[in-house]
């Protein structure tokens, strides 16, 4: 029996994530242009009048804000689930040849090559930034740079999971916020960063700094889990697409 | 490819969920046939389909289609198939274009010549997105989708519902063309009596969860009759001769199963012709017997 082109199921996933991609764009390309416009204030303009505020205790955080923005590019991959769950859809996928698993497959396909693209732009991101700060990149730049996509990764693949296992929109999306909530309690818990009393935002800095010098020794297990998720996911994908209605 | 002469064979099939159950459906479509799959809603047309197309699971019986096992040979069957619902199932925001691409990828033996001649002909736009469609646009493009990949068997779930009548007349044009190849069939269940008439080999009613007439058509409509008596001459009517009455102040009409019994039985009674309109609707009511 001749299958389907493999071309033909990943451009379908790649229509569904073209609508968020420009809006997503305009995101990161923003939060570029007002984290470089501050850095430029702090060297020309206002914000070096003010004597109060340094640069230096603000340089770091300012670094990070469109590294976020780039990294978040990856949810684009969120909304084409969300635009994906369709009774009359998931009816008529099961009416074609086309097996659970070469379905999911080419969801994750596309899914993974929208965070590679989302981890060039934040690299990407995160070099200009060093630049335009007048600081090197460090392990710690990097690692935090992972975190965050892995962070994303992390909410793209569980609200792809939740709202395929509900096959509801709302019911999927609360639930990917509870048990990502949860995991980031979970996680400032178990690393006890709450237990600092009086942190303000002249502290920015050396949170910051805190934070990416406990990730440089995690680093590489992140590059893992992001394999792990995206496998994991879908694997348990393929699985979701078999179930029959009752 | 199987030999087979029932494009669908079902037996027994069963199916319960709380306060409904599909109750040993047995029917076959004959290939090069279109079959009407007629009955209310809620009667079981489309839980009968769901579990035709292993959506569902079912509790019990057998299926076969194009002479295979639904389950056994799922994909084998699945590339030979087209379905066709009352909603389109594809995202708005994609347009016909599109469409032809993602299709490329569900069936091995996508034929894009062969769908953009049927866009042509239906007059649809190729780079519009479906959220502009009207619903007989949407309608049009799934029969495209699902004429574009040899299917050998069309199932249609109340696929016209809603349609005005001169998008249905092009649509079952467009079916009467499509059985032109006699290897090619069409369950298509409604409750729109009317399209079935006009285009519809066989017919099988179902209600309740089971199966209460299937056969051809025109012997259905041939075998059954409308009794026309007054309301003392009903009374003489003997109650397994027909199937219910409906009484109102100038007599009753009587749906008779044997139109030849009843004319030899009722000599002086007038027996008319009758429609699967009311046919199915005097059989909804067989459990009142006498009705208003």
């Amino acid at each position: 029996m001749k299958k389907g082109s493999f071309k033909g199921l990943l451009c379908r996933e790649f229509y569904l994530i073209k609508p968020s991609i420009p809006e997503m764009l305009i995101g990161t390309l923003s939060m570029t242009v007002l984290s470089v416009l501050v850095v430029l204030s702090f060297r020309f303009g206002n914000l070096a009048l003010i004597e109060e505020l340094k640069f230096e205790d603000f340089a770091e955080g300012i670094k990070l804000f469109p590294v976020l923005g780039a990294a978040m590019f990856s949810l684009s991959a969120a909304d084409a689930t969300v635009r994906d769950i369709s009774p009359v859809w998931e009816r008529f996928r099961k009416t074609t040849p086309v097996s659970a698993m070469r379905l999911a497959l080419a969801k994750y396909a596309a899914i993974t090559i929208v965070i590679a693209a989302s981890v060039f732009l934040s690299f990407g991101t995160l070099l200009m930034m060093c630049a335009v700060v007048g600081t090197p990149v460090t392990a710690g730049d990097i690692a935090l740079t992972l975190a965050v996509i892995a962070f994303c990764v992390l909410y793209v693949v569980s609200g792809q999971l939740l709202i395929t296992y509900f096959r509801h929109r709302d019911k999927g999306m609360l639930a990917t916020m509870v048990v990502l909530m949860g995991m980031l309690v979970m996680i400032f818990t178990l690393t006890d960063s709450f237990s600092k009393e009086g942190r303000n935002t002249e502290e920015v800095n050396a949170f910051v700094l805190e934070v990416k010098n406990a990730l440089v020794d995690v680093a590489p297990i992140m590059v893992l889990v992001i394999i792990v998720l995206i496998c994991g996911g879908c694997y348990a994908t393929a699985m979701l697409y078999k179930r029959r209605e009752k | 490819m199987a030999n087979y002469e029932n494009a669908i064979e079902i037996k027994n099939l069963t199916k319960k969920y709380d306060g409904f159950t599909l109750d040993n459906v047995s029917f076959s479509v004959p290939k090069g046939t279109i079959m009407g799959f007629i009955g209310q809603n809620g009667a079981g047309k489309t839980t009968t389909i769901r579990s035709l197309l292993n959506i569902i699971k079912t509790d019990g019986g057998t299926i076969t289609m194009l002479g295979l096992d639904h389950i056994k040979n799922e994909y084998e069957i699945k590339e030979q198939i087209a379905a066709v619902f009352d909603e389109l199932p594809f995202h708005e925001s994609f347009n016909a274009n599109q469409i032809n691409v993602m299709f490329s990828g569900l069936y091995g033996n996508w034929n894009d010549e062969k769908y953009f001649e049927y866009l042509d002909r239906f007059a649809l736009p190729r780079k519009k997105k479906l959220k502009q469609f009207s619903k007989g646009m949407k309608m049009k493009l799934q029969i495209a989708t699902a004429l574009s990949h040899g299917a050998k068997l069309l199932i249609m779930d109340e696929a016209t519902t809603g349609l005005d009548p001169v998008v249905r007349n092009e649509i079952l044009d467009i079916f009467r063309e499509y059985l032109q190849d006699e290897n090619n069939s069409i369950l298509m269940s409604s409750h729109i009596t009317s399209d079935l008439e006009k285009i519809a080999d066989c017919v099988t009613f179902i209600d309740k969860g089971k199966i209460l007439l299937t056969g051809y058509k025109d012997e259905i409509l041939e075998s059954h009759g409308l009794l026309k008596c007054t309301k003392a001459d009903f009374k003489e009517i003997a109650a397994e001769d027909f199937i219910s009455a409906r009484i109102n102040d100038f007599g009753a009409e009587v749906m008779v199963a044997d139109v030849n019994m009843a004319k030899k039985k009722y000599s002086g009674a007038t027996i008319d012709k009758t429609n699967l309109e009311e046919i199915m609707l005097f059989y909804v009511n067989r459990d009142k017997k006498e009705w208003t």
